[in-house]
């Protein structure tokens, strides 16, 4: 019996997780359009539905609908599994994310390693796609996106280690519970989350870091040769990406499904006004995603890379130096690393601009300038 | 970093501002009183064909000069091999001699004029448009001869058949009317032996009445070629048309 009910329990959560992630993206895929086109003075899709709500809907049936066509020389077995594999990682992500109290499918007591484990199908997928598809264009967006995945995995990584040092556990429902109280892990460690943001950001290979796909360089990139549902598997993906990471950070650093009333009302054993909040917290961060994207332009594929090794990963170890030391020897170690991480992150903010363009100078005056 | 927030002001600031879209259908925009809108060759539904004639008629009234008629035929006629031109050329020449077209051609090589452009100029060559030029017009720029022929029947300015090497125009504006105009005319038909708009068998004179000449204070009146008769009375019109026919040996009839 017990079996059973497991077993129709793991259904349960999988089905739950395959649905938050296909109208997730169906969902966000709809919101970017908007809110790119009012950013841009423009109204965007509204004729399909009330103010094109099945814009999303009609695309992906249009898809659907399309020929499933695969290159003559491309690898058969890696080109179609790709786009099958690239689900992996946003959907067993959510299988260690409380959603609200008492509704989680597994308290793993290394959540927050599993977190970063999962999240490298993505990466692995992409690249087999580009690699299979046998176009050039292909083969270097999936290349890139395979450098930059794992290279700004690594801060991501610092950063995770940073909030397992604060709660003292790596168990997802532990870091949630830490938070109670407003005791949110962002406000103590703001810049352990500008870290964490920025390499989710390109985790996700969004603007200003959609590189792989950048379409002045590389067409499609990894997905040039992909069509029809194929094509959409990878965008699906992409888009609902959008709400699991910020899914991800509102529980690392944001009190997850925390807030006012959060246990008010109880209905099967689980508190639907934390559901609430928790999606309220994870389109605040939708919406910012969306707007960073709209915001900033493209960088350069070595402006990428430098920005990850030269600054990220060295200022995320320091960091995490920093924290460690505190914790260990500031006796009233949550103001001590309040006023650390706030402090770094005003300098951050503050110094970036100016060293910038001050390496910037000195590198223009070291260099001779050649005139034709 | 600051940098980028500002970016992020910026675009933040465009969201709330009016959006510049027009919902086609149930919205449009007051066009401006001189607007025109795009202007097009409207297609015959029944047969496909454009029903622009490249009459060039938009290309001269256009105040802008900015019309500009390039007619290229969109069915070709079938490429005729050089001895069935040869053969076409002989079978239509009436002692026509089609080297006086090229000018014209050329020209509309040159310039690319319109059609009607270029059958006034063949027109000055010949008087008339035999049908020679015109099946030499049609070989030579694509468009096909019952175009030509459409266009050149539909505008009384063409003649299709040859007129006299003198051509006589009997004003029958109002004011000669009045004046006699008529009575003009029966003088001349006299005299020439021929009815109103035809010609003397010797191909010398085209008898043809006219509407109003512009010159009303002197009616009625007669032009002959370039020379511009008024005050006639029928007795001076036999005088004028004898001493003429005299002069260059026309006979009546």
């Amino acid at each position: 019996m017990d079996i059973l009910l497991g077993i129709l329990r793991a259904i349960l959560f999988v089905v739950v997780a395959y649905a938050v992630v296909f109208v997730a993206a169906l969902v966000n895929i709809l919101y970017e359009r908007r809110f790119m086109a009012f950013i841009g003075d423009r109204l965007g899709p509204n004729r399909t539905g009330p103010q094109g709500a099945l814009q999303s809907i009609a695309d992906a049936f249009k898809m659907m609908g399309k020929e499933d066509f695969r290159p003559l020389l491309a690898d058969p077995v890696l080109f179609t599994l790709a786009p099958v594999m690239v689900m992996i990682g946003a959907v067993s992500i959510q299988l260690v994310l409380p959603y609200t109290q008492g509704f989680l499918a597994i308290d793993l007591n290394i959540g927050v390693i599993f977190l970063v484990a999962i999240t490298s199908f993505t990466t692995l997928s992409i690249l087999m796609g580009g690699w299979a598809s046998r176009n050039k264009y292909s083969l270097v967006g999936g290349l890139r996106a395979a450098a930059q995945m794992i290279s700004y995995e690594i801060p991501m990584l610092l950063s995770l280690l940073i909030v397992a040092m604060i709660v003292g556990s790596m168990r997802v429902s532990d870091i949630v519970a830490f938070q109670a109280h407003y005791e949110w892990i962002g406000f103590y460690a703001p810049f352990t989350f500008l870290i964490f943001y920025i390499s989710s950001i390109a985790e996700l290979n969004r603007g200003p870091f959609d590189l792989p796909e950048g379409e002045s360089e590389l067409v499609a990139g990894y997905a040039t040769e992909y069509s029809g549902m194929r094509f959409g598997m990878f965008y699906l993906n992409e888009y609902a990406g959008l709400t699991i990471m910020s899914m991800v950070i509102v529980t690392l650093f944001f009190g997850g499904w925390m807030g006012p009333w959060a246990d008010a009302i109880t209905w099967l054993g689980v508190s639907w006004i934390g559901l609430f909040w928790f999606l309220v917290k994870t389109y605040i961060l939708v919406t910012a995603l969306i707007w960073i994207r709209f915001s900033i332009p493209r960088l350069q594929v070595d402006q990428l890379m430098a920005f990850a090794w030269k600054i990220l990963i060295p200022l995320g170890l320091v960091n995490i130096l920093a924290t460690a030391a505190i914790i260990l020897w500031v006796p009233s170690w949550k103001w001590g690393l309040a006023v650390f991480s706030w402090v770094v992150f005003f300098a951050f903010v503050g110094l970036f601009d100016p060293i910038l363009k001050w390496r910037l100078r000195k590198q223009r005056e070291r260099q001779p300038v050649v005139s034709a | 970093m600051l940098g980028m927030f500002k970016a992020m002001r910026q675009t933040m600031s465009h969201l709330p501002k009016k959006k510049i879209t027009v919902q086609y259908p149930e919205q449009r925009e007051v066009l401006p009183a001189r607007s025109r809108g795009l202007f097009r060759v409207v297609i015959d539904p029944s047969s496909g064909d454009p029903r622009c004639r490249s009459c060039t008629l938009c290309e001269s009234n256009c105040p802008v000069q900015v019309i500009r008629v390039n007619h290229t035929s969109k069915y070709r006629l079938p490429v005729p091999n050089a001895a069935r031109i040869s053969e076409a050329r002989v079978a239509a020449q009436q002692g026509i001699d089609i080297k006086h077209l090229q000018p014209v051609l050329d020209d509309y090589y040159e310039h690319g004029t319109g059609l009607i452009a270029m059958l006034q100029n063949a027109q000055d060559v010949y008087g008339y448009l035999p049908r020679v030029a015109l099946q030499e017009i049609s070989l030579q720029t694509g468009v096909s001869l019952s175009q030509i022929y459409g266009v050149s029947s539909f505008y009384n300015q063409f003649r299709l058949s040859p007129v006299g090497e003198y051509i006589i125009d009997v004003c029958h504006g109002t004011a000669c009317h009045v004046a006699g105009a008529v009575q003009i005319t029966e003088a001349l038909e006299e005299e020439l032996g021929i009815a109103d708009g035809k010609t003397t068998t010797d191909m010398k004179f085209t008898l043809s009445s006219v509407a109003c000449m512009g010159a009303c204070s002197q009616a009625p009146v007669m032009r002959i070629g370039d020379q511009t008769y008024g005050g006639l009375t029928p007795d001076q019109t036999r005088k004028i048309i004898r001493d003429l026919m005299d002069e260059v040996g026309g006979e009546k009839g």
